[in-house]
């Protein structure tokens, strides 16, 4: 029987992760992964916080080094654009020709959303998606010791650059919409937390701030909120989430919305075809309804489904959501949904910096972050993923094991 | 090149050069050890890269941290050898070093 041809369109995470796990798994046809950037498949969480300090290398970000792609036959083309699958003969097609495959796995990512507002054509306003994104960030942060930097969005990654920014010593702004950081993903009580933590390292943090426009000659020179403030700066950041990149699945059919759907086990509407990762639209019963998660853990966990289901083994996601953030001293875990909750217990101490906020509903765990606790997030996954009725008693009380609301260890 | 030596669950060997200065977990990721799966790219916040170092190098290393310490109460069958190997960072006197790889992680 002919050995089948599995091509993988995005070399991120989860593109890795499946060639990775095919692979690992046993399967010995033709792996052909094909990614837009330059470099080898490599890690995106240090780009916001070491890459920039300069204390991590553009090299030392791969997940692996060139030999292992040679010695793994995984055929690795950089620098390809796909630009249109087809997914009755099979073939994709990009600048340098056509690639034929028998099973595809788009894992094509997300790419950084701009602020539509007029000026965002000036000079040194920047995104943060991809290694080129962040050296041409640090070469613009580099470029004067006095600079004044406004960072527009107060998630994760505009958090984690005020924090590196301060770190460097530079002037820092940050700009939130909405009434407080993070504010879909944590508590009021975390988010609080953080916000005193960035202020009293020197970040000014505007809330309900939304921006009007960007103003400047060739360079942008100063920010114009909604309600006529107007905040200069030399350079800026807009962080402001993330647009998944479906193009190519919707033009060749597969049904799509804010994401590629995908079934339990990572299979789009077309049945040899899987996707993984930030762009793959899935049901989360952690979430209780459909959502893409954009994580390192995501990413990897369908990956790793998506290759078992590309060998026909298949195996159904259903990992409990965790993810991270690293801001300055304090390490961010948090695990779950945040949704409707009907309940906030904190455990542990807020002033001392060591903390978790559970948000129940119903008496059910649906999320959790903890601040500088490793171990309450780790027993918290599984929490989250067992699903369990709780006493917010015993999860509030320092004395109470966690561990022993599980069967099994943390 | 110093060598740092992994021995599989299976009992069988693996002996792999490393550069002084890169962690432990990063030289068994390099060189495909795939008991180690360090999920989060060595940041001490997922506890995938759970090694248990030989017991006749365990004292040459730096003690684990606060962070590293509570992590290691969470993998699968911690012992007292039990470290994360993101945490180690190698050094020449490390050369030839025997490091233990757990059956599974968390």
């Amino acid at each position: 029987m002919a050995k089948s041809n599995i091509l993988i369109i995005g070399s991120g995470q989860a593109g890795f992760q499946i060639a990775a796990s095919l692979r690992q798994r046993g399967f010995d046809g033709g792996i052909q992964m094909v990614g837009e950037e330059s470099s080898l498949p490599y890690q995106r969480p240090p780009l916001s916080k070491k890459f920039i300090t300069g204390e991590i290398e553009a090299s030392n970000l791969s997940f692996r080094n060139s030999d292992f792609f040679q010695e793994n036959d995984i055929e690795l083309i950089t620098d390809l654009r796909i630009e249109e699958i087809d997914l009755k003969t099979n073939i994709a097609l990009g600048k340098s020709g056509k690639l034929h495959f028998d099973k595809l796995a788009l894992t094509t990512g997300t790419r950084s959303r701009n602020l539509e507002v007029l000026g965002n054509h000036l000079s040194g306003i920047h995104n943060l998606r991809s290694i080129e994104d962040a050296k041409h960030l640090k070469a613009g942060i580099d470029l004067a010791n006095n600079i004044v930097i406004v960072i527009v969005g107060g998630g994760f990654i505009g958090l984690e650059i005020a924090t590196t920014l301060t770190k460097l010593g530079k002037k820092v702004s940050l700009l939130e919409s909405s009434t407080r950081v993070m504010t879909r993903a944590v508590s009021m009580i975390t988010s609080n937390f953080f916000e005193e933590y960035h202020a009293d390292n020197g970040v000014k943090i505007i809330t309900l701030a939304k921006v009007l426009e960007f103003r400047g000659k060739d360079a942008v020179e100063e920010i114009v909120l909604a309600d006529g403030r107007r905040i200069p700066c030399d350079l800026v950041l807009t962080s402001i989430g993330s647009l998944p990149n479906i193009e190519l699945a919707e033009y060749a059919g597969l049904k799509c919305a804010n994401g590629i759907y995908v079934d339990k086990s990572c299979v789009t509407s077309a049945s040899h075809v899987v996707s993984a990762g930030d762009c793959a639209l899935h049901f989360n019963r952690f979430a209780g309804h459909f959502i893409r998660l954009e994580s390192v853990q995501n990413a990897i966990d369908q990956g790793k489904v998506a290759a078992s289901t590309l060998m026909g083994e298949k195996q159904i996601y259903d990992s409990a959501p965790w993810f991270w953030s690293d801001q300055g001293t304090y390490k961010l875990q948090m695990t779950g949904i945040p949704g409707q909750a009907d309940q906030y217990v904190v455990r542990g101490n807020i002033p001392e910096g060591k903390f978790s906020v559970f948000h129940l509903k119903e008496q059910r765990i649906i999320s959790v972050d903890s601040v500088n606790s490793p171990v309450d997030h780790m027993r918290s996954r599984k929490l989250v993923y067992s699903n369990i009725q709780v006493n917010p008693f015993e999860l509030e009380d320092p004395n109470f094991d966690l561990q022993s609301l599980l069967s099994t260890t943390c | 090149m110093p060598v740092v030596n992994f021995i599989h669950p299976s009992g069988k060997h693996s002996q792999v050069e490393f550069q002084s200065g890169n962690t432990l977990m990063e030289t068994a990721v390099r060189a495909s050890i795939p008991e180690i799966f360090a999920d989060c790219g060595g940041v001490c916040v997922c506890s995938t890269c759970h090694v248990y170092v030989d017991q006749q190098w365990s004292d040459q290393l730096n003690p684990p941290n606060d962070m590293e310490t509570e992590l290691l109460t969470c993998v699968p069958d911690p012992t007292e050898f039990s470290r994360l190997s993101c945490q180690i960072k190698m050094t020449e006197d490390l050369d030839g070093m025997i490091v233990h790889l757990p059956a599974e992680q968390a």
